[in-house]
Order: structure tokens, then C-alpha cells, then sequence
């Protein structure tokens, strides 16, 4: 399997060469970033996908099945034309369209991702961020499901961005965890200078309580972040799987949904299903197309 | 004395190998529990930190049978456990997805079969590479399992084939379960009967005639209702060889099984409460100190040290239960840690000039509140008791009060320990107003220090006693005073870090994590205010009762108290004496005293805020201003001088 990841980077959509016939898979409009994303394609090419936590569903435009039935649901879509624009899909929906284009044949992904300008603070001044309502809990993502209770799962990868109760719940609900060679990954170099900050300080007190290894990729370049999770599954035993949650940047959630698309034997997904606040950030910043070929 | 740092942070039972052999500090409840010598189901819970998952690490057969026990007994085949913590975001999965309930049950017994029968061989090879007596690796090679061929044709025999074969076959159904429209769902056995053969099998061989498998699992109150009902199926026909039990942060609530039956705690399980049985052996203290100095042990690299031979020992449990060995280890706590009376931190206080200023301008104000001709200086004359002098500022700004009278008492106090002053207002007021006279010191109040204080504020929660001594060791690093007795000072600042700590954990606590949190620190800051009214005269409330309202509370106010006590929020005690003497309040709500640091009010359980139903909405579900709202209805329970103080009296 030979994956590629290229990207093409600017100030505005203009910058992306965006074909005039694009279809825009999207999620939630939610701040000025994502309208601006969604701005890209005709109104009428834009198609809404949401996953239903609760029964683990699909939603495409008006249609609902079960998420495993996903690429069926867009078996009307000519893979060529989508684009997915990352920066409203939850990561749920991301795998799902993900995981169905190329289970429906496509060689290539087009991913849409803007950077925002500031994320949401708590309050002015404050170290917390706003980005998240309460989580809703760790649920499974058909297509990537793990049994983190088995054995045979035997390493895992978190991507860890400003909410370390993310983090601390998954170690908490799921303490099998603590016996899995686990790893860490901060999104470094940051957008923006001093933003790995925020996301390391919050972490230290699960640093410190647990045996967990760290590491790095670059928070906006997917095929860094991709590298990061081959170093794991390379190191698997025989028979062996591997665990990844995305519970980070994006950037590291597209790398996510992509790898265990490809290595659907073995890895899973572990993924706490947010409810993403209004208004997370201000701002518009980098606007990025990722090009993602998978060849086998 | 140098110790590793890092192996004190380590207060959980998961960051320790699935073999504890040697490892595990026996509780003083051990020998109730008998585990071993069961022959119905138990309902095991305990809440978070109370030591359930180590416990159940030491029966699990990896421990039972492991490599590093010298003598294993003859019977210890009696009771092969098997701990199971089910991983329940994966279990969520088998639900839905265009599958029926009925059909996922069939899925989710065979899962549980898959699983376990795979656990008990590994048990049985456990077994064999351990000192087991009779039954060692040449019998295990020799060993036979014909009945998995009566479930799958192409079944080896062998164990060390079977298991790879099983192994193989839950790769086959994690997949199928991810992809269940895409993949052909693999040939799975049926749980029960599955798991019966294969002991049938291994009993059919004379060391292991008497073997008995006892599942745990874990989690067992997040499973799918389905799940739960297809597990209370086994759990009511558990019996010796296959005994099937729970363990739980909270008691049984789901009582139906996948049949027509329910299961109940008399005649299908044994409740164990590790809580109450800790509590009961009235020996909380007395383990705690020895975990304690254990650790400090095996931190320090003392591995073959007295206390660790002695707290690891089955067979010593009774040494332990002397009076003379408890008084020791609890008298050398006491010294690492120790305490001040509130009297002496009366006398300390007067000695800090800037404690001594803030508490003559408190007096000051409240006789001028009361419009007395009286001044300060009439109350700090020579000689006069400090103990009665912290309670001046709240007596003083009682309208019942003449402060004419309370000079005289304490007058009368100072010169022969006489009067109100003796009889009850230092009693009733001394510990409030030293949390007052300490608030601009918000971090190092020194009523937070001492073990027994310690363990107070720990309420029975180990986890929660170790995270207070192991902040003050970090502490007192951080001040360069490593050695013990640590200072009153370092501990109460440990206290407040670890309190600070704890509150910030509350989010990771399931569902309502962060409404939790919101709930504590509302709670905390209301308590807080009324602690910190000018004239006291409710001093230490931390515990809350709702016994009124226009209607009965309802589902998810109902849920959310569930979730709180299950987290350990909330302490639920039977009442004490209500205010108003009517109504219905059975139950006061405890805020848990770990938390007291934080907002600076008493640990001491003593008195309650009577709320009403639709109050305790607001308090747990509120936006902030309804929570504001309740704030200034609580005020109004305060005189107005109070409430304008506090800033709760908003217009």
C-alpha cells in the first residue's frame, strides 16, 4: 500500500486551485472559518453528513442508515468531484466518508482544512479553552471498532490537543489502556508559536500519573502525522492491532481516518464524540488542500 | 532517606502488572470476604479508589498462580479467577446497526464465552508454569480438551493449538463486529456451555479435579441494558464449577435477567461493600497507615522491610488486628503528620501580627455594626483567652448577643475557664472562626493537617488519603524539608493543592463529568459564603438535605444524584436533626470532605442546608443565573447584614 499525501496551502480559497464542479461533503457550520469553508462550493453542491452518536448512524443529506452502511449511502457521489471539508466534519463523519470513497474505489481524497485565528478561551486571559461541550463519552465508529480489552490490541496513539479531560477520561474509563504501549502525540510546531504550550501544560498531570511515551508531528501537515502512526504499526507484533485517537488537531484526525481506512485489520478508533461548541474560534487563517492518493 | 518520586505518583491499581503477587497490601477485611470458599455469585462495590481493582488483581488466577509464589496449596485450584474489565465503548457497538436486540444478545453470550474461554487456558497454562504441586508443564503438554471439536469441527485439542485457535477466532469476530455488513459473521460458540466443557475437560484430570472458575466482571453498570440482563442470566445460575459475579462503583440497579426471572441479593448473590466492610472493621486507619508506610518502603527501595512482610502476609492478618501493633502505626503517622488543637492554633495565630491586625479590625467593625461604646482594646487585655478572642468578630455580630456581656464571659473565661465561653460557644464556634480568620490565607489554613485529619477529609478513600500524603511529601520537597514531621504548614497547603487537585479530576467522571464539577463548585462556594457570614450562626455547613418543593424530585435530578454518590461527590448520611422538624429528609448529602480545602470550610460532618427541590434544580442544572437566583434565595435565609457581606444579596 503506498499512500501520498500533497498539499497545497494559502491565505484564501483561491489559493487551493479548487475545481468549479467540487462537492462538498460538510459538517456543522459553527464559526467563521467554517463558513468561510463551506463558502467554497455551490450551495447547491453542498451535502451535510452527521453521525449519530447514539444509535452509531449516518446521515447524508436527508438520508439516514446505520454509518456501516456508509458507502452505500455515497454510492452516489463520484469520488472524483468530493472534497471533504475537514475543518466542519466532526471525526466521525471524516472517517465515515472517508473510509466509504475508497471502499467505493477512489484512489484519491480531496481534503479541505482552514486553520482558525484564535481558538475560544474560557474567558479573556484564561489558559482553558471553549472549543467542546461536555463530551458524550467514548463510542465506537463502525468500520473501526477495537477491543481495547483483548490482548491482541497492543499499542494505541493519542493526538492530544487543548482538552486534556479528554484525555484523562479515556484513562480513566478505560484503564486497560495502562498496559498497552501508549503513545503520546503533541501537534509541534504548533499553528501558531506558543500554542504547543497550551496543549503540553494541561497534559503533565497524566504525564506524570501514567507510563506513557511522547512524541511529535507537525499539527497542520497530515503525512507528518501519518509517519507518526507507521512508526507504530510497524513495530506491531504478528496478529497484533493498534488503537488511534484523534482527539487533537485535525490535521492529525484526517491522518487518523485515512490510516485506519487503509489498515482496517489493524487498527481502531477510540473517539469521545464532542459536541463542538459554537463559535470555538475566530478568525480566519491558512486555508490548506490535502491530496491524499492511496495506491495498493 | 532517598525515595523515587514517581513510584509514589502511582496511586492506581492499573499502572501496577495483572500479577500483584507481593504487591497487594491484604485489607483488614480480607478474611470476610472469602472469596475463595464461595459457592454463590457476589456483587462486589466499592467506590472509585476505595482498592477494588487491586483486590480483584490478587484473586485474579494470574496473581493466584504466578510465577513469583514460592508455595501455591493444593486447593488454590478451587478458585480460579478471572478479573474482566469489559471494555465498554466496544460492547456499545454490539447494539443497533440494523441488528435486533435478541440477535446481539446471541452475539454478546458467545463474546463472553469467546473471552473467558479463552482466560481459562490461560489460567491452566498459568497454572502448570507455576509451583502448583500437582500439575506442571509435561501434564499440560499431555493435556486433551476433546469438547471444543463438539463446537467447531476443525477444534485442536491440544491447548496450546486451541488457545491459538481461539485467539484467532476473537480476531475473526473483532472484525466481523467492526464490519458487520461487509464480512461473514464467524462460527462463534455459545457462552455458557462453551466455557462448562472445557472445564469439564480440565476436571476430567485428577489435579484438577476440584477446579472452579470465578468470573469478575467489571464495569458491569455501563454495559447495553441487554448485556447487563444476558450476565444477570448467568450470575442467577452461577454455581461451583462456573460462578459468574459483578463488581460495581455502585450498587445493583438492574436486577432483570434475558429470561422471565430477576436476580436478588439474597438468594442469587452476596452483596460485598467494600466501604461498609472497611468501615466496619473500624481498621481505616490503621491501613492506611501501613499502605502509607508501605509504599514509603518500596519507594525508598526497602523491599524485604518488616511492614511490607507484615501488610503482604495472608497469614499475618491477625498480628495486625493487635491493639498495640494498630496504636503504633497510627502513632508513628501521627508523628510524620502532625496535628495542631484548635486551641494551639488560637495561640499560634495571635502570635502573627498580621493575623492578630486582621482579627482586631474584625472585632473593631462589629462593634461599631452594633453601635457598642465598647472598643478592641476592652477585649484584648492582658491575659485574655485566645481561643474565646478568634470567636469575638462572630459573637459579636449576633444581635442576640450584648457585647457588653461577651466582654464580661470572657472576662470570666480568661480568669477560670468559666461561663458561655466553656460551656458552648468555643465548642460550637472555635473551628468556623479559625477558618475565617484564616481565609486571607486562603491556601494554609492549618486545621487541614495531622493524620487523623487526614483521614477525615480522605472519607474512608484510600485513593484519596495516599493523593493527600503523597502532596505533602511533594510539598515539602519543593521547601526543601524532606524529612518528616512535615510542617502543619506544608500539609495544609498539600491539602488544598490535592483538594484543587481533585475538583479539576471531576470532569473525567463519566457522562455528567463537567455538570459534576459545576455542582461541586457551586455547592463549595455557597457553603464557603454562608461559612464566612459576619455573625456565623450556622458555622461548618457542608451537607444539604431537600425536603421541600412543590413536586417530588424527578428523573434526571434523581440520576444526577445517583452519579454523584457513584463518583463519590456527594457522602450520603442518614439525617441529623432538621431545622424545620418536618418533612422528609431522610438523606443529607455530604459534600465529600477531600473537597473542603478548596473552598476553605469545615471536613467535620456537622451541620446542613435545607433546600428545596426546585433549588437543587438550579444548583445542579441551572445556567448562572438561576444559579445566581439561588444564590440570593439562599442569602435571604441569612440576616441582611450577612447576605449585603457576602455579596450574595445582589439588587
Amino acid at each position: 500500500m503506498k499512500i501520498n499525501f500533497f498539499s497545497t496551502s494559502g491565505d484564501s480559497a483561491a489559493d487551493l486551485n479548487l475545481p468549479e464542479n467540487l462537492i462538498l461533503l460538510h459538517g456543522e457550520r459553527l464559526d467563521e472559518r467554517g463558513e468561510s469553508a463551506c463558502g467554497c462550493a455551490h450551495e447547491d453542491s453542498q451535502v451535510r453528513l452527521t453521525f449519530g452518536v447514539d444509535d452509531m448512524s449516518l446521515t447524508v443529506g436527508s438520508e439516514t442508515k446505520s454509518s456501516d452502511l456508509a458507502s452505500t449511502l455515497l454510492a452516489g457521489y463520484d469520488w472524483r468531484d468530493v472534497f471533504l471539508e475537514a475543518t466542519t466534519l466532526g471525526f466521525a463523519e471524516l472517517f465515515c466518508a472517508a473510509n466509504a470513497l475508497l471502499a467505493n474505489g477512489a484512489n484519491t481524497l480531496n481534503i479541505i482544512y482552514v486553520e482558525p485565528g484564535e481558538y475560544t478561551r474560557v474567558s479573556s486571559g484564561a489558559d482553558r479553552f471553549a472549543l467542546s461541550e461536555p463530551t458524550r463519552g467514548y463510542v465506537a465508529i463502525p468500520n473501526a471498532i477495537v477491543d481495547l480489552s483483548s490482548d491482541e490490541v497492543e499499542a494505541g496513539v493519542f493526538f492530544l490537543g487543548f482538552e486534556p479531560e479528554r484525555l484523562d477520561r479515556a484513562l480513566e474509563e478505560y484503564q486497560m489502556i495502562a498496559n498497552k504501549d501508549v503513545k503520546l502525540v503533541f501537534g509541534i510546531p504548533a499553528y501558531h508559536p506558543g500554542w504547543e504550550l497550551d496543549a503540553i501544560i494541561p497534559h503533565l498531570p497524566a504525564l506524570q500519573q501514567h507510563k506513557l511515551q511522547l512524541d511529535y508531528c507537525s499539527a497542520n501537515d497530515p503525512e507528518a502525522a501519518f509517519e507518526c502512526l507507521e512508526r507504530t504499526r510497524k513495530a506491531l507484533g504478528s496478529d497484533k492491532r493498534m488503537f488511534v485517537a484523534p482527539i487533537g488537531p485535525k490535521p492529525c484526525g484526517i491522518a487518523s481516518a485515512i490510516f485506519a481506512s487503509v489498515y482496517p485489520e489493524q487498527v481502531g478508533l477510540l473517539y469521545d464524540h464532542p459536541r463542538r461548541r459554537q463559535k470555538r474560534s475566530s478568525g480566519v487563517d491558512r486555508w490548506h488542500r490535502f491530496t491524499v492518493t492511496v495506491n495498493t | 532517606m532517598q525515595i523515587n518520586a514517581s513510584m509514589l505518583a502511582r496511586t492506581r491499581a492499573e499502572e501496577h502488572e495483572a500479577d500483584v503477587w507481593g504487591e497487594f497490601f491484604i485489607p483488614p477485611y480480607f478474611d470476610r470476604l472469602a472469596l475463595t470458599t464461595a459457592t454463590k455469585a457476589v456483587y462486589i462495590t466499592g467506590k472509585r479508589g476505595c482498592g477494588k481493582t487491586m483486590l480483584l488483581k490478587y484473586f485474579d488466577y494470574r496473581t493466584a498462580f504466578s510465577k513469583r509464589r514460592s508455595e501455591i496449596p493444593v486447593d488454590a485450584v478451587g478458585h480460579v479467577g478471572v478479573y474482566w474489565r469489559v471494555d465498554t465503548q466496544f460492547c456499545s457497538s454490539l447494539h443497533h446497526r440494523g441488528i435486533e436486540d435478541e440477535d446481539w444478545s446471541v452475539v454478546f453470550e458467545s463474546y463472553f464465552g469467546l473471552v473467558i474461554a479463552t482466560e481459562l487456558l490461560h489460567a491452566a497454562k498459568a497454572i502448570a508454569d507455576s509451583s502448583f504441586p500437582t500439575f506442571n508443564t509435561d501434564d499440560l503438554a499431555d493435556l486433551v480438551l476433546p469438547s471444543a471439536a463438539d463446537f467447531f469441527e476443525n477444534a485442536p485439542s491440544g491447548l496450546t493449538e486451541l488457545l491459538k485457535f481461539l485467539e484467532s477466532l476473537r480476531r475473526k469476530f473483532t472484525t466481523w463486529v467492526s464490519n458487520v455488513r461487509s464480512v461473514e459473521r464467524p462460527i462463534l460458540p455459545p457462552g455458557r456451555d462453551f466455557i462448562l466443557s472445557l472445564i469439564g475437560d480440565l476436571r476430567a484430570i485428577p489435579a484438577l479435579a476440584t477446579l472452579s472458575v470465578f468470573v469478575y466482571v467489571d464495569e458491569i453498570e455501563n454495559l447495553v441494558p441487554y448485556q447487563r440482563h444476558v450476565l444477570n442470566a448467568f450470575l442467577k445460575h452461577s454455581q461451583r464449577p462456573l460462578i459468574i459475579s459483578f463488581t460495581s462503583k455502585e450498587h445493583p440497579s438492574n436486577n432483570q435477567t434475558s429470561g422471565a426471572e430477576s436476580i436478588n441479593a439474597t438468594h442469587d448473590y452476596r452483596l460485598v461493600d467494600l466501604d461498609n466492610y472497611l468501615e466496619l472493621t473500624a481498621a481505616a486507619m490503621p491501613f492506611f497507615a501501613e499502605v502509607f508506610l508501605g509504599n514509603l518502603d518500596i519507594a525508598a527501595e526497602r523491599f524485604d522491610s518488616d511492614l511490607l512482610d507484615v501488610v503482604r502476609s495472608q497469614s499475618r492478618l491477625v498480628e495486625r488486628q493487635e491493639p498495640r501493633y494498630q496504636k503504633d502505626v497510627v502513632a508513628n503517622m501521627r508523628k510524620r503528620f502532625p496535628a495542631l488543637t484548635d486551641k494551639q492554633i488560637a495561640v499560634n495565630a495571635l502570635l502573627v501580627p498580621t493575623l492578630k491586625d486582621h482579627l482586631q479590625r474584625r472585632i473593631s467593625k462589629a462593634l461599631k455594626d452594633r453601635r457598642s461604646n465598647l472598643e478592641v482594646d476592652d477585649f484584648m487585655f492582658e491575659g485574655a483567652a485566645p481561643e474565646a478572642l478568634v470567636t469575638l468578630p462572630a459573637l459579636l455580630n449576633r444581635e442576640t448577643l450584648v457585647p457588653e456581656n461577651v466582654l464580661m464571659e470572657l472576662v470570666a473565661f480568661s480568669k477560670d475557664r468559666k461561663g458561655s465561653f466553656a460551656s458552648t460557644w468555643i465548642h460550637n464556634n472555635l473551628f468556623g472562626a479559625i477558618l475565617e480568620l484564616y481565609r486571607p490565607y486562603a491556601r494554609e489554613c492549618p486545621l487541614y493537617a495531622g493524620f487523623d485529619t487526614l483521614c477525615t477529609m480522605s472519607n474512608n478513600n484510600l485513593r484519596n488519603f495516599l493523593i493527600l500524603c503523597y502532596q505533602t511529601l511533594e510539598v515539602a520537597e519543593l521547601r526543601d524539608q524532606t524529612e518528616p514531621p512535615y510542617s502543619v504548614d506544608i500539609q495544609c497547603r498539600a491539602a488544598y493543592d490535592a483538594s484543587e487537585q481533585l475538583i479539576k479530576e471531576i470532569r473525567t467522571f463519566g457522562r455528567f463529568g463537567e455538570q459534576l464539577r459545576v455542582f461541586v463548585l457551586r455547592l463549595g462556594s455557597i457553603f464557603r459564603a454562608l461559612q464566612a457570614s459576619p455573625a456565623m450562626s450556622e458555622p461548618e455547613q457542608n451537607q444539604f438535605t431537600i425536603n421541600s418543593g412543590s413536586r417530588a424530585l424527578q428523573g434526571a435530578e434523581l440520576s444526577f444524584i445517583a452519579e454523584a454518590l457513584r463518583y463519590g461527590i456527594l457522602v450520603e448520611q442518614l439525617a441529623t436533626k432538621s431545622k424545620s422538624g418536618v418533612g422528609q429528609d431522610i438523606v443529607d448529602y455530604q459534600l465529600n470532605p477531600i473537597y473542603a480545602p478548596y473552598f476553605q470550610i469545615s471536613y467535620r460532618r456537622k451541620r446542613k442546608l435545607e433546600i428545596s427541590v426546585e433549588q437543587f434544580h438550579m444548583l445542579t442544572m441551572g445556567n448562572e443565573n438561576e444559579y445566581r437566583d439561588l444564590a440570593r434565595g439562599i442569602a435571604r435565609q441569612l440576616s441582611d447584614v450577612d447576605a449585603l457581606q457576602l455579596g450574595l444579596s445582589l439588587s
